[in-house]
């Protein structure tokens, strides 16, 4: 190939070289290459590359399955393609750290944001979900995959809230010569000891707003430049409200059972352990979904198994799933009465009558056993009274009266015992899920409680009486309606009623398995709490997105009339009293201005607010008279901040020419001209 | 706009509407509004106990105590654990739930309102307004304290608040809220005006309902359909209102006298699980159950709840089910209520309603 050349009109040769493709090979490092146009192919090699020679440095000293180290330690993933389920918050959660390499490493690939430092637009990114499904090595491993060094701060730090300060300050806005730049992992931050870091973390939010808004970073006000990761398990969590509008807030779910099957399958055969599919599925179910609880199961039973197998055998009998199993099951060979004592021994040796007696409890009605109608389960819901009375003791009497627990399995043997009863039962006792569950839509409850300010209502009227109905007012389907005022009516309704109980429709993850999709609901999840039937939980995917639709679009419109209703008044009191400005709002100063100066900042603020992100956090205070303060002052509540960044729609200087006169001219005016 | 509960609750005495003997009671307290008894309203729910709280307090203090606003206050257990507790407060009133804190209420009830009662209020007002009142200084006023769900403090609460009742009267008024008198010790009944409140009865309730049909422009085919409202409610009206609300939108403010009426979900589910107790009486049956029990219970509804709901559920006839007989009626009533009992005393919701259950059913086959 050659260039191509050609004669220009001057008689001057022109060679026009050929444009070469660069033909540089994906390195394996993220942090240089932006994460699409990079050969899939090519990168699983890599992966398997990699992977080949650290098993091949790793086959020499194999592994023994007595190792010192916890294996949650060791087998904790360290990469990306490590980690079990939840891929798509996975891969959100990487685009938001993404965003901030170009502020970070100055790296010229990303995406273009609102940010004038391209940083993403919320600065806070907020993991929650149940415990055990690897929040935290999320975290860790994402900023570890983009060359970040990281800083945790969690629940065993110091929380003197002095100390905590110059650690943040120190690792967020310090350069460190030696490591890489840090980004910042406060773990557990839902508890209530720790306000104190969420008031410093909101203090640095604000002060970064202001710099964003001024685009300098003075002393006061500092540029957050680090990324900022919070994980947390409750995310109704009153003390996390007023940090929620600043984060990007990913759910992470539990992950499903074939994922961690294979990664549990994985492990054992690492550690040379020779587990069938079912025990390795029992030991899921146990632990209901925690990896890492799964995990530490795998070494316990490895360990048994390792040292001696009998030794093993007889511990595990007296675990209290094996006693249930054989409360239910009739030895024909054993005398009944030595059958009996031995039962009593084991059961009074085990001491944990409370799971006991929960085992027998869910297991009795799927065993086979003779009864005439229902006499047998009748009697012994006397027997689990007597029981739950003992177990009462507890809180009076020091729990003299536990001891008398013993008896109550017994009672299980004597009626429910059957010959036909051979293979042991998995037990699955609900309680701790029912709990869990229990305290997820309890926290709902009380988040809509916390803001309603109706001295009517109470927590249980709202639960059983107020949010079912709301629920159903919002989910009626109105396009069928041909009355247009009506329905017209009936949004404003809807609309006001959304306002009042604080509720927002937004597009969130409602299904829990891999392939959800993002579909309108409304947040807090009332549909959560209030729906119990099945058909009608279906429709929170099938039906009702297109309903909240219509609703969301009505209740935008609403809302932007609203504002203009309210802006009316305020235009009129400006153009009679354009001396002074009034700022009644409490934090702002009190300035006297010429008209020219009060112009002038206005056009200086809607100039900054252009650039600045118009993040559409649907706050809808429509304090108007907030936005004309003229000075970007010190405002610190929240409040303010947000309807600062909604002012845009509000600010609007009109210059208006007389026309219609003869000596009216059109003609282009700048600004400068104007006060100059 | 707001819902209509909110919308067409009366602001005023003048505007309460039923149990007009109440009303003028009430409007006779406000006018020695100087001096307020300790008040105890109790009534069934869903009847307008705190409407009628609130009216009288406008009465007394005009309506700026419908100005209200949410403090958190914290609280620290002799064990250390911190607590938090949702206060509603106006200028004149305070508003506590205790029973939010289960049974770490008495301190809520020692801290809150010792902290309250040792403040004087000062009527500025009427001080300098008369110059009766100037002469001797200051006007003096009480703070009220509204105590909701009293019914469920604790026996260490209700002691703790005997004393401050008596000892702080000069400087505040308790009016308490409860659903039944029971659970109330004896020296706290002593101390307040008890103030029954009773549901309306189905005329009056009719008329209640009428009144915001007409305002709202539904068209009602007939009064039919609003008597299955007021009977379907058991006669709580807040219920009755929703109900309606959410009926005449979903028909399009069309009520017909066939028009489905729309109960709460967890209704629903407690109605279903009556019909399969009734229809099918067997262990595997037991097995469902317990799985729409486990779940009614995940999403909060109280066990006690579920029983009453599930008892008069299973006291009704349908023409598709067996027939409960007078001698069922009373079996099952007594069974109620030794679950109920075991309920309260035991800690372990599931056993008891699942031998509730077991026992019913039991007592249908013979």
């Amino acid at each position: 190939m050659q260039d191509t050349t050609f004669r220009s009109a001057d008689g001057k040769l022109i060679s026009i070289p050929l444009k070469r493709t660069k033909n540089s090979l994906p390195s394996a490092s993220w942090k240089n290459e932006p994460t699409y146009g990079i050969n899939i192919n090519n990168l699983l090699d890599s992966i398997n590359q990699n992977e080949n020679q650290s098993t091949h440095s790793s086959s020499g000293p194999c592994p023994s399955p007595r190792h010192d180290q916890l294996w949650v330690e060791k087998w904790r993933p360290h990469r990306f393609i490590d980690l079990v389920g939840n891929e798509k918050f996975n891969r959100r959660l990487l685009t938001w750290l993404r965003q901030w390499s170009s502020v970070v490493f100055q790296s010229k690939d990303t995406e273009p944001s609102i940010d004038f430092l391209n940083r993403p637009v919320k600065k806070i990114l907020l993991i929650h979900g149940p415990p055990g499904i690897g929040k935290t090595s999320i975290a860790h491993i994402m900023a570890k995959q983009l060359g970040y060094s990281i800083v945790e701060i969690n629940a065993s730090n110091e929380r003197n809230t002095q100390q905590l300060k110059l650690n943040l300050t120190n690792s967020l806005f310090h350069d460190n010569l030696f490591s890489n730049p840090t980004c910042l992992i406060a773990d557990e931050i839902d508890g209530a000891q720790d306000s104190g870091l969420i008031k410093l973390l909101l203090e640095i939010l604000h002060s970064d707003k202001r710099a964003t808004l001024t685009r300098k970073n003075s002393k006061k006000n500092k540029l957050l430049k680090r990324p900022i990761v919070a994980i947390c398990n409750n995310i109704y969590s009153h003390s996390l409200e007023r940090l929620k509008p600043f984060c990007e807030i990913i759910p992470l779910r539990k992950p499903l059972d074939s994922a961690i099957i294979e990664r549990l399958q994985l492990i054992a055969q690492k550690e040379h352990l020779s587990l069938s599919l079912q025990a390795l599925k029992d030991i899921i179910i146990s632990s209901q979904g925690d990896i890492r609880n799964c995990i530490n199961n795998l070494q316990f039973n490895a360990n048994t198994n390792a040292r001696d197998p009998s030794v093993s055998h007889k511990d595990f009998n007296n675990t209290w799933f094996k006693i249930v199993n054989s409360i239910f099951q009739k030895n024909l060979h054993l005398d009944y009465k030595l059958q009996f004592q031995n039962l009593t021994k084991t059961i009074s040796l085990n001491g944990n009558f409370e799971k006991i007696i929960q085992g027998c409890h869910t297991l009795y009605p799927t065993m086979k056993y003779s009864d005439i109608s229902l006499q047998k389960p009748a009697l012994i819901s006397d027997w689990l009274y007597f029981h739950d009375l003992c177990q009462n003791s507890l809180f009076q009497f020091n729990g003299e009266l536990l001891r008398y627990s013993s008896i109550v399995p017994l009672v299980f043997w004597l009626n429910f015992s059957d010959l036909s009863n051979k293979i042991d039962q998995l037990i699955n006792i609900p309680d701790f899920r029912i709990k869990e569950l229990q305290n997820y839509n309890n926290n709902i409850c009380n988040s809509i409680l916390s803001n309603l300010k109706s001295p009517f209502i109470n927590s249980l009227s709202l639960q059983l009486q107020l949010l079912p109905h709301i629920d159903n007012l919002l989910s009626t389907d109105l396009s069928g309606l041909k009355n247009l005022p009506l329905k017209n009516s009936i949004f404003e309704k809807l609309s006001s009623i959304l306002q009042l109980y604080n509720l927002q429709i937004k597009q969130l993850y409602k299904d829990s398995g891999p392939d959800s999709k993002l579909i309108l609901s409304i947040e807090p999840p009332i549909d959560d709490l209030v729906i119990l039937d099945e058909t009608r939980k279906r429709e929170i995917i099938t039906k009702r997105p297109s309903i909240y639709n219509q609703l969301l679009a009505k209740h935008e419109e609403i809302k932007i009339k609203q504002k203009q209703l309210s802006s009316v008044p305020i235009k009129r009191k400006l153009a009679e009293t354009t001396t002074t400005t009034t700022s009644d709002q409490s934090s702002s100063k009190r300035q006297k201005l010429s008209t020219i100066d009060f112009f002038k900042s206005q056009y200086n603020k809607i100039s900054t607010t252009q650039t600045e992100t118009t993040n559409t956090t649907t706050n809808t205070t429509t304090n108007t008279t907030t936005n004309t303060t003229t000075n970007t002052t010190t405002n610190t509540t929240t409040n303010t901040t947000a309807s600062s960044a909604t002012s845009l729609s509000d600010i609007r200087i009109w210059v208006r020419y007389t026309e219609g006169f003869s000596n009216a001219v059109r003609k282009n005016v700048t600004w400068e001209s104007l006060w100059e | 706009m707001s819902l209509w509960v909110d919308k067409y609750r009366p602001k005023s005495l003048n505007e309460l509407s039923h149990n007009d003997d109440l009303t003028t009671l009430l409007q006779s307290l406000s006018s020695y509004h100087k001096d307020l008894p300790h008040l105890l309203l109790y009534g069934p729910n869903g009847v307008g106990k705190k409407t009628r709280c609130m009216s009288l307090l406008q009465s007394i203090f005009g309506s700026n105590v419908y100005r209200l606003k949410i403090d958190i206050r914290n609280f620290t257990t002799p064990s250390n654990r911190k607590l938090e507790l949702n206060v509603i407060n106006s200028q004149y009133h305070i508003e506590i739930t205790p029973s939010d804190m289960g049974n770490n209420d008495r301190i809520v009830i020692q801290e809150l309102l010792k902290e309250i009662a040792q403040m004087e209020q000062v009527d500025f007002q009427s001080s300098s307004g008369n110059g009766g009142a100037a002469s001797t200084g200051l006007a003096h006023r009480f703070k009220c304290v509204i105590i909701n769900e009293a019914d469920c403090l604790s026996r260490d609460a209700q002691a703790a608040l005997r004393r401050t009742m008596e000892k702080y009267s000069r400087n505040i008024r308790l009016i308490m809220i409860s659903n039944s008198l029971s659970p109330i010790i004896s020296p706290i009944k002593s101390r307040c005006l008890l103030i029954r409140c009773p549901s309306p009865s189905d005329e009056e309730h009719l008329a209640l309902l009428k009144k915001i049909v007409d305002a709202e422009n539904v068209n009602v085919e007939s009064d039919d359909i609003l008597k299955k409202i007021v009977k379907e409610s058991n006669n709580n009206i807040r219920t009755s209102v929703l109900m309606l609300e959410s009926m005449a939108l979903s028909n399009e403010f069309n009520l017909k006298s066939t028009s489905p009426i729309i109960k709460p979900d967890w209704l629903n589910t407690i109605i279903k699980l009556s019909m399969k107790i009734k229809k099918d009486r067997s262990v595997p049956c037991i097995v469902e159950c317990r799985s729409i029990i486990y779940d009614l219970l995940a999403h909060c509804i109280p066990p006690k709840i579920i029983l009453q709901e599930l008892t008069f559920q299973l006291l009704k006839n349908y023409n598709n089910s067996i027939k409960v007989t007078d001698e069922n009626i009373l079996d099952i009533m007594s069974i109620s209520s030794t679950f109920d009992e075991r309920l309260a005393l035991g800690n372990k919701p599931i056993f008891h309603l699942e031998g509730f259950i077991a026992k019913v059913m039991l007592a249908l086959d013979n």
